[in-house]
């Protein structure tokens, strides 16, 4: 079955739930479980206290409004409801002023329905007055505030809320006035003036109240005597509006004929019960499918999302599961805040009073299934993933336990928890102190010196855990430094303890160590340049006699060619001998960094100048047209001239060597991002088959060497010395065109200040 | 006026190949195989001119032979050596001796320095007498403005008009460096623009006919990527 279709069905099943729970709660029977489904009557049904409660509420109502505007049974235009200040002074306003006032206004009141008719809008003169008083509303006085703007309204409102006032004092006397109804009470309240005030519509109900099918209550002591079940809620809370008479008899007395002799509103709500308690078992099996459909349809919802099977994780299951449910729960309750405060105010519109806490119930259950819906998907899915407890705090601290690291973590543990029981102890016993401060001088004294020792603990606290915090800032400069390359980087052991110094101890040994192996990596770098030079001046004793004798055996005068040749062979072999042994010498030393640099500052212009120069005769030979483009400003660099010159001229040798005959060779020299560039192309004679790689690396790596003349290291010796001097040498080919880019980063004043500062610059 | 020439080497075969390049410019021969044996001909008060010396010889080398011979004459010393480095050519120079030539070394080369090297200190002060305002002298460089001739150890060399201008401007200011684009506006009298080879190659040109060898020069400098100067001597 499709997942969709499931969640619909499950929502169903959720509101099938809702709808039985509705409908079975409203005629239930607080404290007899489901019994009352059997046999029960409508007054023992929560609906039946309720309406009790309401009459009550009803009752009291009718007290307040009672006392305001009337006198001896009936409405009394001359009683004072209203005094107020306004700019003329003090007002005083009867019954018949508001009536008088709101005619003017065009309200009045309608007799049948009790409710207010707007006859037609008036543009009276409308005004601000400032109501210090009203009859109506025994609470306003305690709620308003004395101060200039407070209960500062126009008098048409005042005449609208007093109307609405007198409405529902009439609507209330027509319920609670008429002796022929099945509710039968008399409540005896004290008003504010110190006045009792009955209110009842029988007589002499002390007696018989007991009589009724039931009854509720109230004597002078405030117990309650009662056979309604469950005890209206609001008994008691007359007190607040007025408060029960002081009388030797009861202050409140409540019969109800459960016999319905008057149809009123009992004998209509026990009629609907009859009806109603006949579908009670089709409610309950509402309620009991609903939840069965709802617990079958979650359960594949749960287990078949393509969460579970695609392994898909969310990020709140990558929290430990305690923290996930906290933070959940959190969330849950901040729902639940949020409903209450907007909800409620719908909820107070579309709900009467007596479901008001119904719903609130209904919206938590719904939430905290919600949540615990969600906490199961999450559990299920982290099952696929090590299991539902595989990531929770509960397992971690279980591992941590069972470290090798006990002793940390019970050290860290026991240090946090000796510094809060410090803090507790002084704050509590500083707080302690202070509410004793009255007692005695000493506990002010000795309040003051908790509270100092326990602010200098703190701050004891935190200057040794910055103290730690800088250490460790410290320690990660080291590292930082050391995997940036700077080796010989060390740290001051001064200072330092524990943990930290153990680190510091490794840092520095593992400093030691790099340096060490780096220093022996350049010394061996070292030795092998001296070898190989060595090996070369022992060469060249020899290659000297070589090339002496040739040349001499040329002079002498040989007339056989074959000879002649064979010393043109020799001749030339030992020219390519001499050169190589030269250059090898040059590349290793460049290579192994072991050449003196005096870097100063160079216009790169003006050596591509100098080369364009010594190379003029070799291009012209080869019939090659040299092009040299430099910028008119001097483009300087920090360079040893002498053998970024050797850079040059090994590459302009290359090209004026292999490049194609009566060809262009392009070279310029430009600034880019801060760094120079010389750049040099040409067309190559022979196929490129060699990558740039290759060329460069020759010397390096060893590769096989083109048999023509020269070493083949020139290229090598070039990117050396080029690196060597903090540039790159960057070769590209694309087919026959070879080029050739010598980048080395334009010069400024800092590196002057560097170069002064590095007196050493022999690498 | 035939020169004597002490050669001194450890290797046999080169020695004698040098004395065949020499003889055969009419020059005497003396041999000599270490340090020792050498200072010990120039002790015995025999008329050398000049000598051309190895460094490294068993015994006595050619750094401390130099250094002996040194104490007592001014003879003109070369140091031949298989050692290229500028340290070593430096250390040489700075004991005594006049020239440096690596091994393995261009016969032509050698001959031209021991030529050049002879020149020099026959010679010396005969042109010195002569001299006058317009006589510019700077090592073994001469420029005589009045005739437009320039000398090299005596001898005469022959440079286009440009290049003579150009040697006067660097001579005349020995020492001190030119640029390419100053040089240009020095001698053309107009202002350099753009990239030219123009100088380059003249200079080029000057110091192939001035030094022995222009890869080496040791007149007309080449201070890489600032410009051109004569060494101050």
């Amino acid at each position: 079955m499709k997942r969709s279709i499931l969640i619909i069905l499950h929502i169903l099943a959720m509101l099938l739930v809702l709808a039985g729970f509705v409908s079975l709660r409203d005629y239930s029977v607080r404290g007899r479980g489901i019994s009352w489904i059997n046999s029960s009557s409508f007054e023992d049904s929560i609906r039946f206290s309720e309406m009790v409660s309401s009459d009550i509420a009803g009752i009291k109502r009718l007290a307040v409004l009672k006392k305001a505007f009337e006198t001896d049974n009936s409405l009394d235009e001359e009683k004072t409801i209203v005094t107020a200040e306004s700019m003329n002074g003090g007002i005083v306003y009867t019954v018949g002023d508001i009536l008088t006032l709101s005619k003017k206004f065009g309200y009045t009141l309608d007799n049948d329905s009790h409710s207010l008719v707007v006859n037609r809008v008036s543009d009276v003169n409308n005004y601000q007055i400032r109501v210090t008083y009203k009859e109506y509303d025994p609470y306003y006085f305690q709620n308003i505030v004395p101060g200039p703007s407070q209960g500062v309204m126009n008098i048409r409102d005042l005449c609208i809320e007093t109307l609405r006032s007198i409405a529902e004092y009439y609507s209330l006397k027509a319920i609670y006035d008429s002796p022929e109804s099945n509710f039968q009470y008399a409540a005896y309240f004290l008003t504010d003036d110190e006045e009792e005030l009955v209110v009842s519509n029988a007589e002499d109900l002390s007696s018989s109240v007991q009589s009724y099918g039931k009854y509720l209550v109230v004597s002078s002591d405030y117990s309650v005597t009662t056979n309604i079940v469950p005890q209206p809620d609001n008994i008691m809370q007359g007190i607040n509006d007025f408060p029960y008479a002081d009388l030797d008899g009861n202050v409140l007395e409540i019969g109800i004929d459960t016999m319905y002799l008057y149809a009123d509103r009992y004998r209509a709500a026990a009629d609907s019960f009859e009806g109603y308690i006949k579908n009670a078992y089709y409610y309950l099996a509402m309620l009991i499918g609903g939840a069965v459909l709802m617990l079958i349809t979650l359960v594949p919802i749960v287990r078949d999302s393509d969460v579970a099977k695609t392994g898909k994780v969310f990020v709140m299951d990558r929290l430990p599961l305690e923290s996930m449910i906290l933070i959940l729960a959190f969330g849950a309750v901040a729902v639940y805040g949020m409903f209450r405060i907007g909800l409620y105010n719908f909820m107070e519109v579309l709900a009467e009073e007596g479901s008001w806490n119904f719903w609130c119930k209904t919206a938590k259950m719904v939430i905290v299934y919600i949540f615990c819906v969600v906490i199961l998907c999450s559990m299920y899915r982290r099952s696929y993933h090590g299991g539902v407890f595989y990531n929770s705090l509960l397992r971690r601290g279980m591992l941590a336990l069972a470290d090798d690291s006990t002793d940390m973590i019970w050290s860290t543990v026991a240090g946090y928890g000796l510094f809060m029981i410090v803090n507790a102890v002084c704050i509590g016993l500083g707080v302690w102190c202070s509410m004793n401060a009255m007692l005695s001088r000493f506990y002010v004294f000795a309040a003051i010196m908790l509270f100092v020792f326990a602010g200098a603990v703190d701050i004891a606290v935190y200057v040794l855990l910055y103290g730690r915090r800088k250490q460790r800032a410290a320690i990660n400069k080291a590292l930082k430094q050391i995997s940036g390359g700077n080796v010989a980087y060390t740290i001051d052991e001064e200072g330092y303890s524990g943990g930290e110094l153990e680190a510091v101890r490794s840092i520095n040994s593992i400093s030691d160590g790099l340096s060490h192996a780096i220093s022996e990596q350049v010394r061996a770098d070292r030795l092998k340049a001296d070898l190989i030079t060595n090996v070369s001046h022992d060469i060249k004793t020899p290659l000297t006699s070589i090339i002496n004798y040739v040349d001499l055996l040329k002079r002498e005068n040989i007339e056989d060619e074959k000879i002649k040749e064979y010393i043109d062979v020799l001749d030339r072999k030992s020219a390519r001998l001499k050169n190589l042994t030269e250059d090898l010498v040059e590349a290793s030393k460049a290579s192994s960094g072991n050449i003196k640099l005096e870097m100063r500052r160079l216009d790169m212009a003006e050596l591509a100048g100098q080369a364009g120069g010594e190379f003029d005769d070799k291009f012209a030979k080869r019939n090659l047209e040299f092009n040299l483009s430099v910028p008119e400003e001097p483009v300087y660099i920090l360079a040893d001239g002498r053998h970024l010159w050797r850079v040059f001229e090994n590459l302009l040798n290359n090209a004026a060597k292999y490049s194609m005959e009566h060809t262009r060779i392009y070279a310029d020299v430009r600034k880019e991002n801060g760094n120079c560039i010389f750049s040099i192309k040409n067309i190559s004679q022979d196929r490129l088959n060699i990558s740039p790689d290759e060329l460069t690396e020759r010397f390096i790596r060893g590769d096989v060497s083109r048999s023509t003349e020269g070493s083949g290291l020139g290229l090598s010796i070039a990117k050396s010395l080029t690196t060597l001097m903090g540039g790159k040498l960057v070769i590209e080919i694309d087919g026959d065109l070879y080029k050739a880019n010598v980048i080395l980063p334009e010069y400024n004043e800092e590196m002057d200040e560097a170069q002064k500062n590095e007196p050493n610059n022999t690498i | 006026m035939q020169s004597t020439i002490l050669v001194c080497d450890d290797e046999k075969e080169i020695v004698e190949a040098i004395s065949i390049y020499l003889e055969g410019e009419g020059y005497k021969i003396i041999k000599a195989y270490d340090g020792k044996e050498a200072v010990d001909i120039m002790n015995s008060g025999q008329k050398v001119d000049l000598i051309i010396m190895d460094v490294m010889m068993p015994g006595m080398d050619g750094i401390h032979a130099t250094l002996k011979i040194r104490e007592k004459l001014d003879v003109p010393i070369i140091i031949l050596s298989a050692k290229s480095e500028d340290n070593d050519k430096i250390l040489g120079l700075n004991i005594g001796a006049d020239d440096y030539i690596s091994k393995p070394f261009n016969p032509l080369e050698l001959v031209a320095r021991v030529k050049s090297q002879l020149r020099r200190y026959m010679q010396l002060g005969n042109i010195a007498g002569s001299s006058s305002q317009a006589v510019f002298k700077c090592g073994g460089l001469t420029i005589n403005d009045d005739n437009k001739e320039v000398f090299v150890d005596g001898e005469l060399i022959k440079l286009t008009p440009i290049e003579y201008n150009i040697l006067l401007l660097l001579v005349r200011n020995a020492g001190k460096v030119f640029s390419i684009d100053e040089i240009y506006e020095q001698i053309w009298n107009e202002e350099a623009i753009g990239a030219d080879n123009t100088v380059a190659v003249h200079i080029r040109h000057i110091r192939e006919k001035i030094e022995i060898n222009p890869r080496e020069p040791k007149y007309l400098k080449v201070v890489w990527g600032v410009g051109y100067k004569i060494e101050k001597q």
